[in-house]
């Protein structure tokens, strides 16, 4: 009995120790809980005003993918009352944050005294938009876009050649197209689904002779008869013949934007240039005797002067014609010979282009004049078709932003006035 | 019934004391360790997470502006064609729904605000830097601080591309560097305006 009591006095003790320690646990606990649900609640808050950013731009790219498409009923029509009572032309049901399922929303407007501008005004929220979710962020876009004759063509190169003015081969040449993305031209890779076109409407603006051949389709100007394409000898077109849009018009002329680096492009002897993947601006490119230039990823060069190719040429990364892209900016003359192939495409709307010799052409062209001769053949690389034009080729309609602004800036107007 | 309302001696309450002494050094001892280490989480997390804010209120403010517009105090590329400045000056419109304010006349963005970014190395603060295109009224604000390193880059071309990136690292009283290798955090952000 005796022993027994001593031993309820250890218990109580120990009691003690445990409650002292479970106490401690517990606030230990509790603070560490605090800490981290404040550090993941600010995570989410940051994640969710990310979501809600880009699924406003969301909306603003909906909206302009709408207001793109012709006689979309987005663009509306203008109202010449100079005071309507509403310039709402469009919006979504969820604009007005009523909808918990949907994240983003839009609305279009008209520009008073402006019938080619539409003003979006887009919403985004995260998680979603019900205002009362947990970590709730939301954000809001206004955008200022003009819609304007020329639409961005499917792509820059959409034909394999394309002149404004005139088009002669002669020699053996034969234009054809085959496909870079399924590897190297010949075998099954070959096909006539390639385009050759002159924006001309006069007789023999597109001249065949010797055994010049296009394996493909032939388009003229718009209304320009038969008589613009001439054969002779053994040369002749293999696939239909018809004529340009109406609406077309001649590419435009190319400026070197302002990022592009400044180069020296004139190599010659035995010397090898590399170019790493970049934009450059050239004054003029010249590579003779057994000179080459390297290039290694895409490589765009802006030549403002002559472009001459001969000698070993360019060796591009693949043999991928869509990696090496040359403009011309000016008018000067563009000349590729040698023997060995070419690769790339050449943008030179108002230059005079020819290539001679025996290496081949694979790619694609746009030229004032195109002249061809000696045994090149042509291939155009229907991939090509797939370069974003950066310059409008034809004139439908294009919706372009002219003013982008988001309003949830959190930075703006903090911070104490500097005296 | 005696033997059970006996006190406990002298001797008793001594070692038990020593004991619970000794107990509650070792658990006080294992409470100022692990509130060390919470600190150390806890500033890293603060850390992080001011950084990071700071990160995205610039990003969202360089989203505002266009690639001319951005001031060219670039230096010199490296040998991957990137320039990069510790000090980003662009102008931007005022961020507001009103259309008066959003754009001009011909309704293109109205330029109203030169922003600076910059950071001050003696305090290692990011300091933002807003003047007024017309009255040059100008206003100071600290972005983030315990910021060690801030440095603004591009590629040359992708001039509408803005990476920004930042070293962040504390230094407590004691002279204690938290963390002891400064956190790196980078964001990009593209020039939307044309």
């Amino acid at each position: 009995m005796k022993t027994l009591k001593a031993r309820n006095h250890e218990r109580g003790f120990i009691l003690l120790a445990v409650y002292m320690a479970a106490i401690f646990i517990c606030l230990f606990s509790t603070v560490l809980f605090a800490r981290h649900q404040v550090a993941v609640q600010a995570t989410e808050r940051y994640q969710n005003r990310i979501l809600a950013f880009n699924a406003a731009e969301a909306g603003i790219d909906s909206a302009l993918s709408g207001l793109a498409a012709t006689n979309s009923t987005l663009r509306g029509t203008p109202p010449t009352d100079t005071t309507p009572s509403t310039n709402l032309i469009f919006q979504t049901p969820y604009y007005s944050f009523n909808n918990t399922t949907n994240t983003f929303g839009f609305k279009i407007t008209y520009v008073p005294g402006r019938s080619d501008l539409r003003r979006i005004d887009a919403k985004g929220c995260a998680p979603d938009c019900t205002n009362t979710s947990r970590a709730d962020q939301t954000s809001d876009i206004a955008v200022y876009s003009r819609i304007t004759a020329g639409s961005p063509p499917p792509s820059l190169f959409m034909y394999g050649i394309y002149a404004k003015d005139r088009i002669s081969m002669s020699g053996n040449a034969v234009f054809d197209s085959y496909n870079s993305n399924y590897g190297a031209y010949g075998g099954s890779n070959k096909s006539t689904d390639g385009t050759m076109a002159v924006n001309s409407t006069q007789t023999g603006q597109l001249g065949l002779s010797g055994n010049a051949k296009i394996n493909g389709n032939v388009l003229v100007g718009y209304g320009g008869g038969s008589s613009v394409v001439t054969t002779s000898g053994n040369a002749k077109v293999t696939g239909t013949r018809s004529n340009l849009p109406q609406a077309w018009s001649n590419p435009d002329t190319v400026t070197a934007p302002e990022g592009a680096t400044a180069i020296s492009l004139s190599v010659s002897g035995n010397n090898t240039l590399t170019l790493p993947a970049g934009t450059y601006s050239a004054s003029s490119i010249s590579i003779s005797g057994n000179a080459k230039i390297v290039t290694s990823g895409v490589v765009k060069i802006y030549v403002s002067g002559s472009i001459s190719i001969s000698g070993n040429g360019i060796l591009v990364t693949n043999n991928h014609p869509a990696n090496l892209l040359l403009y011309s900016t000016g008018s000067s003359s563009v000349s590729i010979s040698g023997n060995g192939s070419f690769y790339g495409g050449v943008y030179a709307p108002n230059s005079a282009v020819t290539t001679s010799g025996n290496g081949d052409f694979f790619g694609a062209m746009i030229s004032k004049t195109y002249t061809q001769s000696g045994n090149g053949s042509i291939h155009y690389d229907l991939a090509m078709n797939a370069v974003p034009g950066t310059v409008d080729l034809n004139q439908t309609e294009i919706v372009r932003i002219k003013a982008w602004q988001e309003m949830n800036s959190l930075a703006w107007g903090t911070g104490q006035t500097i005296t | 019934m005696r033997d059970a309302q006996k006190g406990f001696t002298l001797v008793e309450v001594m070692i038990v004391t020593a004991i619970s002494t000794v107990i509650l050094f070792g658990v006080f001892g294992i409470l100022k360790v692990s509130n060390e280490q919470l600190g150390t989480i806890h500033a890293k997390m603060s850390l992080e997470e001011n950084s990071r804010e700071a990160l995205f209120k610039m990003a969202q403010e360089i989203r505002q502006t266009s690639n001319n517009k951005i001031t060219d105090n670039f230096g010199a590329e490296d040998a991957n064609h990137i320039e990069s400045t510790n000090t980003l000056i662009f102008i931007v419109p005022i961020p507001s729904p009103n259309a008066a304010s959003l754009v001009d006349v011909n309704f293109d963005p109205k330029w109203a605000n030169s922003i600076q970014y910059s950071l001050d190395e003696d305090t290692h603060q990011i300091i933002r830097t807003s003047t007024d295109l017309i009255t040059l009224a100008a206003k100071r604000a600290i972005l983030a601080n315990d910021v060690t390193a801030l440095a603004f880059s591009r590629k040359a071309t992708t001039p509408e591309l803005i990476t920004i990136t930042a070293n962040a690292q504390q230094t407590l009283a004691n002279g204690k560097k938290i963390p002891a290798t400064p956190i790196q955090m980078t964001m990009q952000a593209q020039a939307r305006n044309p």
